[in-house]
């Protein structure tokens, strides 16, 4: 059982931040994507003899919270609002934790993106998925994951490269 | 900037939004979900020992020695008797007749029993 908890631990420690921003990025709240993170590393650990053993316990953690949502939303039957990305950007940094807020430029070309896009762009880029555990993950073919990473990194750039030019005109 | 330099800028924010919820926490409400997931597995288990019980005081007679013999009714609705000793004969017959077999038990070497009509299957026979 404390070997358990030890593994258990390690891997919540090291992969929290990555599941909280891949959800973060599909549901678009903060406090929700916390809430569902939480929740899913919880029935993670519940369920952690089978978990450890799956090929990429990570994708299970974040499938997990991005069915619960859809769960949440069902329950409410309305659309979970999507709050202007400034409302992540401009939480105010915490102590030790000057310069690590995030780009708002950065997230709010992020929440532009469409939905599937968004998702795609979360499971490749944030937790470093493969191209066939993404497609597994989102239930769709790899092609289409590849098609929507080209679409969004193609929106991203011309999203964000005339903003970043400005900054550093050099 | 090219997409490479992009995807990193891009990358570099995960780190930005930390998840701070303790795993104490986190380990605590697993506890909460693992116990609820146990309750319907203990109603079932509960369910299985009480049809078991049920099964058995209804087919072996209250003088029935145990391991003498055993009454089953199968999934195809036949009935199956095992004997493994030869004794309480009055019993196995009130019991095939309980599940509607009119049948008349007795055991070679031992006083038959009385063999009165069954008003439902017409003639019992003897077995």
């Amino acid at each position: 059982m404390k070997t358990q908890r030890l593994d258990f631990a390690e891997f919540y420690r090291a992969t929290k931040d990555e599941c909280l921003f891949t959800v973060l990025v599909s549901v678009g709240d903060q406090d929700a994507a916390q809430d569902l993170v939480a929740e899913a590393f919880a029935r993670a650990w519940a369920s952690w003899r089978t978990v450890s053993r799956h090929p990429a316990p990570v994708a299970w953690v974040v499938r997990t919270a991005l069915n619960a949502n859809i769960s949440r939303w069902r329950r409410r039957r309305r659309e979970v609002p999507v709050p202007d990305p400034g409302t992540v950007a401009d939480r105010p940094a915490r102590d030790g934790e000057v310069g690590r807020s995030v780009d708002p430029w950065i997230m709010a070309a992020l929440m532009r993106l469409p939905l599937r896009q968004r998702q795609v762009v979360a499971l490749r880029l944030f937790l470093d998925l493969d191209t066939g555990r993404t497609a597994t993950v989102l239930g769709i073919a790899p092609g289409t994951v590849q098609a929507h990473l080209g679409r969004a990194i193609a929106a991203l750039r011309e999203d964000l490269l005339p903003t970043r030019q400005q900054e550093n005109p050099t | 900037m090219n997409d490479d330099e992009l995807i990193t800028v891009v990358r570099e924010q995960r780190a930005k939004v930390p998840m701070d919820t303790p795993v104490e926490q986190i380990i605590s409400r697993g506890r909460v979900v693992r116990a609820r997931r146990r309750i319907p597995r203990l109603v079932a288990a509960l369910a299985v020992v009480a049809g078991a019980a049920l099964t058995v005081t209804t087919l072996a007679p209250a003088d029935h020695q145990p391991g003498a013999w055993a009454v089953a009714r199968q999934p195809d609705g036949t009935i199956s008797v095992a004997i493994s000793e030869m004794s309480d004969a009055a019993g196995l017959q009130r019991a095939l007749r309980a599940d509607g077999v009119p049948v008349s038990v007795t055991f070679s070497g031992q006083p038959g029993l009385s063999c009165p009509a069954q008003p439902a299957h017409g003639q019992p026979r003897d077995h």
